[in-house]
């Protein structure tokens, strides 16, 4: 905190900054209250050391703290969003985080380690009694506190009546009734907390004491109505209502069936809006997409080429740096925006859905399922969210509260079938059941089933070996039903998409500036045949076509020779051998070593090396689909791709990882990067042994 | 209904507090009242539970049994009635896998019907 002299001969001081903590059960309404006070003016990071999340929000205004002879002017209060915990004593991660804050020995990543200036207790106005201990917890701490009494409107509709100035004196600090929901109350937080004092009573010692006392002062501050009051008949109504519909969404057969279509109905809706803004943000970068091109004005086309990649291409000079921003730097950017829609949309719907209290009842029902593999009922939308993107699906297992099992989730997540595996499943079923739809439908679906398995297989590995301990036995508070805060969704969906972009983002961007420099060095002449073919074409008595085919095919020939040529091209002669024994020739193993990148350059890669060809889209390219079928070894005469290789490599796709993007994430949000060579390591060494053996098999 | 003194939690030579009439949760009926005696876990577990509102004299609804057991969980509030321990009051509600609902130990205090 700096202070600034006195100005004007007033006896104001100006503080720069008050930090407070924000601390509170869970299901108290903390975030919702946090996300009103600070809206986009947030940040995350991470405590350093755990992977626990850590949001800090900023409000701006002008606040006094202390009394009016000495008071400090306060220009910007930095709240610290805790973990939600039921007591700051308990054996947890979250619970350490915050006694550590609380102490002044741990602070998010990049900020001072100092105790908070002040804490701000959040608790829930319907459910006092316990809440009350934590509140008493924090004020043994003797820090300035002020207690936020939230939820007020739903106590009031119940028929709660709380005496907030009996609370005051029996806790010794400020108590305000708010509601986050609906606003009320809001306003007066940020003055309250300005002028936070420390407590004036401390509550005992020990657990059994602190009951007693948290007992007492709730049986002195609450009224309820009398029952025909409290439960009118539409009341009771009501309460059953929850009765049913947890008896319903927990049943061991409808539980799985409504949590099956919701589900399908939430993944439905991320493919299907997703996939606009993905179109237009690939058709931004590189410009492929006939839509935008439709609307976009031809001078515009004329100029970008459809693109970023083409208006780079057309405003600088060719040379190193235009290549290095065109190819490296903006195909980089583009690669990690891509992203952005899915996981916005994915956590809006997670937020909402969590925000219904819908998604506890949902963890009960997957616990059946996951706890014989050491999983928890949480990992199933981390592990669903992955068949879509694993970076969302890693990012959505800080939803497991216990470490072992969030890690072992972060751990398997990639092993289910994500999208950018589906052009290369496309590819391999095609060559294995050329013509038979029915047989490559089969394949495709077995591909899944291999991913989901070994994914479950191996977190019961995971949990027996490195990651061995006890469960944690599910007990949650199940919410109460209610209808979803929009705001509270858009704002969790923007925090999460920035922060994608600002931590793993550059990573990624990374990555694919030293893909694209393996990828396009050393320059190399073009083969002497693309010359005789460019001075055929430019010869005389050659019509315009045939001269644009010659071109044409020089282009591709030169694309293929360049890429062969290549340090990625020599790596793949290099590593050959040890792919050997799995069937795949140099040509092969540039398009694996290519994809552990990202794997769906794969189909492009070796749309390059084998056809000579830049397309992703095999479906729509039967030529290029029989000039990979067709494609031969350097002998002449043996298939590239013959049924066992095929069927090693299928295997080799499904369980290797392949995406240097995840990889990052994983390093990230496991806490190190030992976590991502493990993930690594294992699932390349699993992808090698069943490809392995599938090649033996088959062959 | 299980007696406390024949479940194995209790032959592992942990002292019962709780008096002879107590049983476990899952021994109840969906709309059972009772108040919790004590629990039969690991201390961290038994602690997490304590801080989420499952402390000794805490009254409690059965709202369904089964996997998970869900109960509705009131405050303890000597000498002041069962204002708070009513379905929707101040209470919340906690759903509990079976492994942790046969080792919490409760009082019956208001039995539902046999069907």
């Amino acid at each position: 905190m700096s202070a600034t002299p006195p100005a004007g001969g007033e006896a104001t001081q100006t503080h720069g900054l008050l930090r407070v903590a924000l601390l509170g059960n869970p299901n108290t309404g903390k975030t919702t209250l946090f996300n009103r006070l600070s809206g986009l003016r947030h940040k995350t990071s991470n405590f350093p050391g755990t992977t626990q999340e850590a949001r800090l929000g900023f409000v701006r205004g002008g606040w006094s703290r202390g009394d009016d002879a000495q008071a400090e002017r306060i220009e910007c209060v930095e709240l610290i969003d805790l973990p939600g915990i039921y007591s700051l004593e308990l054996a947890q991660s979250e619970a350490e985080i915050c006694r550590r804050v609380l102490a002044g020995t741990l602070s998010p990543a990049g900020e001072a380690a100092v105790p908070p200036e002040a804490v701000c207790v959040v608790l829930d106005a319907t459910n006092l009694a316990r809440n009350l201990l934590l509140a008493g917890e924090v004020l043994r701490r003797r820090l300035p506190t002020l207690i936020v009494l939230n939820m007020i409107d739903l106590a009031r509709k119940r028929g709660l009546h709380v005496d907030v100035a009996v609370l005051e004196e029996r806790l010794g600090c400020r108590v305000l009734q708010t509601s986050a929901r609906t606003g009320e109350g809001m306003g007066e937080i940020m003055p309250r907390l300005a002028s936070a004092a420390i407590p004036n009573r401390t509550p005992p010692g020990t657990q059994e004491g602190l009951e007693a006392w948290a007992d007492e002062i709730y049986t002195e501050v609450s009224t309820a109505h009398d029952q025909t009051e409290l439960f009118p008949p539409d009341a009771r109504g009501s309460t059953s209502l929850t009765d049913r519909l947890d008896h319903v969404l927990t049943h061991p057969v409808l539980g799985p069936i409504g949590f099956v279509l919701i589900m399908t109905g939430l993944f439905w809706t991320i493919f299907s809006l997703a996939s606009i803004p993905m179109d237009l943000i690939e058709a931004i970068f590189s410009g492929n997409d006939a839509w935008v091109a439709a609307w976009q004005p031809e001078w515009l086309s004329a100029l970008t080429g459809g693109g970023l990649t083409g208006l780079v291409n057309h405003v600088m000079p060719p040379g190193l740096i235009r290549e290095l921003l065109a190819e490296g730097v903006v195909s980089g950017i583009g690669a990690t925006v891509i992203f952005v829609p899915q996981i916005v949309i994915l956590f809006f719907l997670i937020s909402v859905l969590e925000d219904t209290g819908y998604l506890a009842r949902a963890a009960f029902v997957m616990d059946r399922v996951l706890r014989p593999f050491g999983l928890p009922g949480h990992a199933f939308v981390p592990l669903l969210s992955s068949h879509a993107c694993a970076l969302p699906g890693i990012m959505a297992a800080r939803g497991v509260p216990d470490r072992r099992e969030r890690l072992a989730t972060i751990l398997v997540a990639p092993f289910m079938s994500c999208s950018a595996r589906i052009p290369v499943y496309v590819l391999l079923t095609a060559l294995l059941f050329p013509g038979q739809p029915g047989m490559q439908a089969l394949a495709f679906t077995g591909c899944y089933a291999l991913g989901a398995i070994a994914g479950l297989l191996s977190a019961a590995l995971a949990r027996r070996t490195l990651l061995r301990g006890p469960s944690r036995p599910m007990a949650l508070e199940l919410p109460t039903y209610k209808w979803p805060s929009l705001y509270t969704a858009t704002v969790n969906a923007i925090d999460r998409g920035v922060f994608f972009l600002r931590k793993a983002g550059t990573n990624i961007l990374l990555v694919c500036v030293a893909l694209w420099w393996l990828s396009a060095f050393p320059h190399v002449e073009p083969p002497t045949r693309v010359v005789e073919m460019r001075a055929q074409a430019a010869g005389e008595g050659v019509d315009e076509a045939a001269a644009a085919g010659l071109l044409a095919e020089a282009d591709r020939l030169e694309a293929s020779h360049a890429r062969a040529s290549s340090f990625i091209g020599r790596m793949g002669r290099a590593a050959q051998p040890v792919f050997e024994p799995l069937g795949y020739d140099w040509q092969l193993t540039v398009g694996v070593l290519a994809s552990f990148a990202a794997r769906e350059v794969f189909v492009s890669t070796m749309s390059v090396v084998i056809a000579g060809e830049e397309s992703t889209d095999v479906t729509e390219n039967q030529t290029l689909l029989d000039r990979i079928s067709g494609a031969v070894r350097d002998d002449g005469k043996t298939p590239v791709f013959k049924p066992g290789t095929a069927w090693s490599l299928l295997v080799f796709f499904v369980l290797a990882m392949q995406c240097l993007p995840t990889l990052v994430v994983t390093a990230r949000e496991a806490g190190g990067v030992r976590w991502a060579l493990l993930q690594l390591g294992w699932m390349s060494t699993l992808a090698y042994l069943g490809a392995l053996i599938v090649r033996l098999i088959a062959s | 209904m299980d007696k406390v003194g024949n479940h194995p939690c209790c032959d592992r030579g942990k002292d019962c507090d709780c008096p002879p009439a107590a049983v476990f949760l899952t021994s109840l009926r969906a709309g059972d009242v009772g108040t919790i005696c004590e629990t039969c876990l690991d201390p961290a577990d038994a602690a997490m539970l304590r801080a989420m509102g499952l402390r000794p004299n805490a009254t409690i609804r059965i709202c369904r049994l089964g996997e998970p057991t869900i109960v509705e969980v009131s405050p303890s509030r000597p000498g002041s009635g069962d204002k708070c321990s009513r379905p929707g009051g101040c209470s919340c509600r906690i759903g509990l896998s079976r492994m942790i609902a046969q080792r919490v130990k409760v009082l019956v205090r208001q039995a539902t019907l046999a069907p």
